[in-house]
């Protein structure tokens, strides 16, 4: 702009320069040959008398006389009516061609007069010629050289280029304040933008009047800014906190696999949580997992959406990948993470319990049917035989019914349907019983059995809480070694009730201590067949307890030992 | 130009993590080859060592023409000398994983003189400093890799135990000595692996301060 406006100022001082030192030259030429025409003429016409020009001697005494006058020299030539040269003071001995045809001559023979301007192409300089009547038969022509317009100009050239060079040095400096001056106030306008446009501090900033529309446009579009800036803001907010709150991991990736988005529980399941997000950055830098980046590859390439179940840790995960299409080309991709470890553990779960339940619903089951087989076959004969196999039928048979029966008590206290029989009931008295109930099995067994307790009231249900006790003490006999101990105890503490049974037998395995309670769970799977049981008391002991609120704790050392305490808030 | 050449940067940086990827999976799988005598495992080594081969031909080539086509100064050639030396020593990793896997093969087939302890328990701490050397680089974490440095200890002094270990198998019985050759090999080759991944974490932090770590300062 400086720069363009520089330039035009620059051109049209130098034009009009040009224009004026042409009309110049011009008028000055013009002046000049008038002056130089008039010269002539006056010298002519007053030399002109015949007496001057009548022989050689008065020719040369006029020439003379005239040139003395004059400070530049005159051709003198007088020629006769014939047109040949009688006279010429330049070429006196030579013969001179006709000048009859010559138009200032013929000019004068006709009217007393004629002049005549020779330009010359290559020399600087025109010649006048100036012609009159002497007498009826000759004629005296004056000439002389007078400089051409193209001379003049030649020599005023310096003086028209001395006075650009001036031209310049003075536009210039005119020029650079004039733009300075006109700019300053649109500089100052660019550089106070802000208070301009902030409505408050926009009265101390001074400007062109002009230039108001402007700096109003300015204000009105920085509220208008301004209000797209809040509103993204507060987009990107809600999206943050929707997202930064997900239990879900949540990545957004470009296409070129850049990641533009990811949240905190993305990073955590992935596994890179202290993963920094500055700029893009490459998924790659996330996590070099192979086969994660396989599946994006996939999903990007044939543009379909891809479940894929990951393992990390011991957790599992799903990730949900799904291509963000526009039209044909995938230009993004949005990925989600779910935590599938409790749903994963469950389906392990249960798929051991249905082998299991099959298992030990199936076993029973083979041996009744064997033994009925032989019988039925008449293999067996003799009373005391037919007598020891039928007795097993009818042991499996039990075993089957109390299975069943433990699998349905279960189920019927998941789904406390006698809830409404809870009662108060003294605890002292339903440990009691149980104890009384065990005690001829643990004497069978060599086991020291006793318990201390005192009158400790809760609301239950009763057969529940001596479902709960037997099935502790029962395990606790068990599971004992020869000559060992069961001690059941119940008190109060810190507001709860706790119960526990402590017995000096096996004990448990560290790794099996938090298995125990579920269905059909054996520590030693081989030794279930000597020692009886369902596999469920556990599992029973362990939903009676939830039950009622209660806490159920093991503390076992293996081959020492264990201690089951159940905590039930009063 | 410049920011042609920041993108050509990003795409080397790029590279390198994918090429960490592959000694990742290369000496897990050798591992995994060795410890459970698979067979597929170790040709699967063999197929990771040809990949890796090549990343390093493409990633040296591209190094190279950025070289001479850029000129880089200062920081920036740096890290593209850096990537030079690091795949010198992704690519050894690489060279290792596949010598274990060699091994795997022919004791495949044998019985091990002793239940192996202290070799998979060597492999796993080298799998890990080989992981945080490339997740140092891939963060440019220069605490992460001052830890991987200093974990070269335990990798050597496990080394030192399975010599031990295996001496002593070779005095009790000497029909032992072929495979506690194989298996010492193996061992050697996992500290190799531990000091190149050493190497890799100081590089990383040569890129990121500018000084290159003389082994076992403090920086």
């Amino acid at each position: 702009m400086k720069r363009r406006l520089f330039l035009i100022i620059l051109l049209i001082s130098f034009l009009s320069s040009s224009a004026v030192s042409i009309v110049t030259s011009k008028v000055y030429y013009d002046l000049y040959a008038a002056d130089a025409k008039n010269q002539i003429q006056t010298i002519l016409g007053l030399t002109k008398e015949e007496s001057n020009w009548k022989d050689n001697q008065a020719i040369n005494l006029s020439v003379n006389k005239i040139l003395s006058t004059v400070n530049y020299s005159i051709r003198f030539t007088i020629v006769d009516i014939d047109g040949d040269v009688v006279y010429d003071n330049r070429a006196k001995n030579e013969v001179l061609e006709n000048h009859k045809d010559r138009p200032e001559i013929k000019s004068a023979f006709q009217n007393g007069r004629g002049e005549y301007i020779r330009r010359s192409d290559t020399i600087s300089t025109d010649m006048y010629y100036y012609a009159e009547k002497i007498n009826e038969n000759e004629v005296l022509r004056l000439s002389r050289e007078i400089s051409s317009i193209n001379q003049v100009f030649i020599n005023i050239l310096p003086l028209i280029v001395f006075s650009f060079v001036a031209l310049f040095v003075v536009v210039y400096i005119c020029a650079n304040i004039f733009i300075k001056k006109i700019l300053k106030p649109i500089n100052l306008l660019a550089g106070s933008i802000n208070e301009i446009t902030d409505d408050k501090k926009h009265k101390d900033v001074y400007i062109y009047e002009e230039l108001e529309p402007i700096s109003r446009r300015f204000r009105e579009q920085r509220l208008k800014i301004n209000q797209y800036i809040n509103e993204l803001k507060y987009e990107r907010d809600t999206i943050n906190i929707i997202t930064d709150n997900m239990r879900e991991g949540f990545i957004l990736l470009n296409k070129d696999k850049n990641i533009l988005s990811i949240n905190k529980s993305g990073k955590e399941m992935v596994g890179n949580d202290k993963f920094d997000l500055q700029n893009e950055r490459n998924i790659i830098e996330l996590t070099r997992n192979k086969n994660i980046l396989s599946k994006i590859d996939l999903s990007f390439k044939e543009n379909k959406h891809i479940a894929y179940d990951s393992e990390n840790d011991g957790n599992y995960f799903r990730y949900y990948l799904s291509p963000v299409a526009d039209k044909e080309n995938v230009t993004g991709m949005l990925i989600l993470i779910e935590d599938i470890t409790i749903t994963k553990n469950a389906e392990i779960i249960r798929s051991e319990f249905s082998a299991n339940v099959s298992h030990e619903l199936k076993t029973p089951l083979t041996t009744i049917i064997g033994f009925a087989e032989l019988i039925k076959e008449g293999l067996i004969t003799d009373v005391d035989s037919i007598k020891k196999y039928s007795s097993m039928i009818n042991n499996e048979g039990l075993r089957l019914i109390s299975l069943i029966e433990d699998i349905m008590r279960l189920s019927k206290i998941e789904e406390n349907t006698d809830k409404n029989e809870d009662t108060i009931i003294n605890l002292k008295d339903v440990l009691n019983k149980v104890v009384s109930l065990l005690e001829v099995k643990a004497e069978d067994l060599n086991i020291n059995l006793s318990f201390e307790a005192t009158d400790i009231y809760m609301k239950a249900n009763y057969n529940y809480i001596s479902e709960l006790f037997y099935n502790l003490i029962d395990n606790a006999i068990k599971y004992n070694k020869e000559n060992g101990s069961v001690i059941a105890k119940i008190y109060e503490k810190d507001g709860f009730i706790i119960t526990s049974v402590k017995d000096t037998g096996v004990g448990i395995a560290k790794e099996h201590q938090h298995r125990i309670f579920e269905r059909f769970y054996r520590v030693d799977k081989s030794r279930s067949k000597d020692t009886g049981g369902t596999g469920l008391g556990l599992s029973i002991v362990k939903h009676i307890a939830e039950l009622y609120k209660g806490q159920i704790k093991v503390e076992s050392i293996e081959g020492d030992g264990t201690e089951i305490i159940v905590k039930f808030p009063q | 130009m410049r920011n042609r050449f920041d993108k050509e940067l990003e795409i080397l940086n790029l590279e390198l993590i994918k090429m960490g990827g592959l000694i990742e999976e290369s000496i897990e799988t050798s591992a995994k080859a060795l410890i459970n005598k698979d067979l597929e495992m170790a040709k699967r080594v063999n197929e990771l060592e040809v990949e890796i081969d090549e990343m390093e031909k493409t990633i040296e080539n591209h190094c190279l023409k950025l070289l001479l086509q850029q000129q880089p100064v200062a920081s920036d050639l740096r890290i593209i000398s850096t990537a030079l030396k690091m795949i010198t020593d992704m690519e050894r990793i690489g060279d290792n994983a596949e010598d274990i896997a060699e091994i795997s093969k022919f004791l495949a087939n044998q019985k091990f003189i002793k239940d192996l302890v202290h070799i998979p328990q060597m492999a796993e701490a080298t799998i890990s400093m080989v992981k945080r050397s490339v997740d140092a680089f891939v963060n440019k974490d220069k605490e992460l890799a001052l830890k991987v440095c200093k974990d070269d200890d335990v990798v050597d002094n496990l080394f030192q135990i399975i010599k031990t270990e295996l001496i002593e198998k070779i005095q009790e019985d000497t029909e032992n000595g072929e495979q506690a050759i194989d298996l010492l090999m193996i061992a050697k080759y996992l500290e190799r692996i531990g000091d190149h991944a050493e190497n890799i974490a100081e590089w990383v932090i040569f890129s990121i301060t500018g000084e290159h770590r003389i082994r076992g300062e403090k920086i």
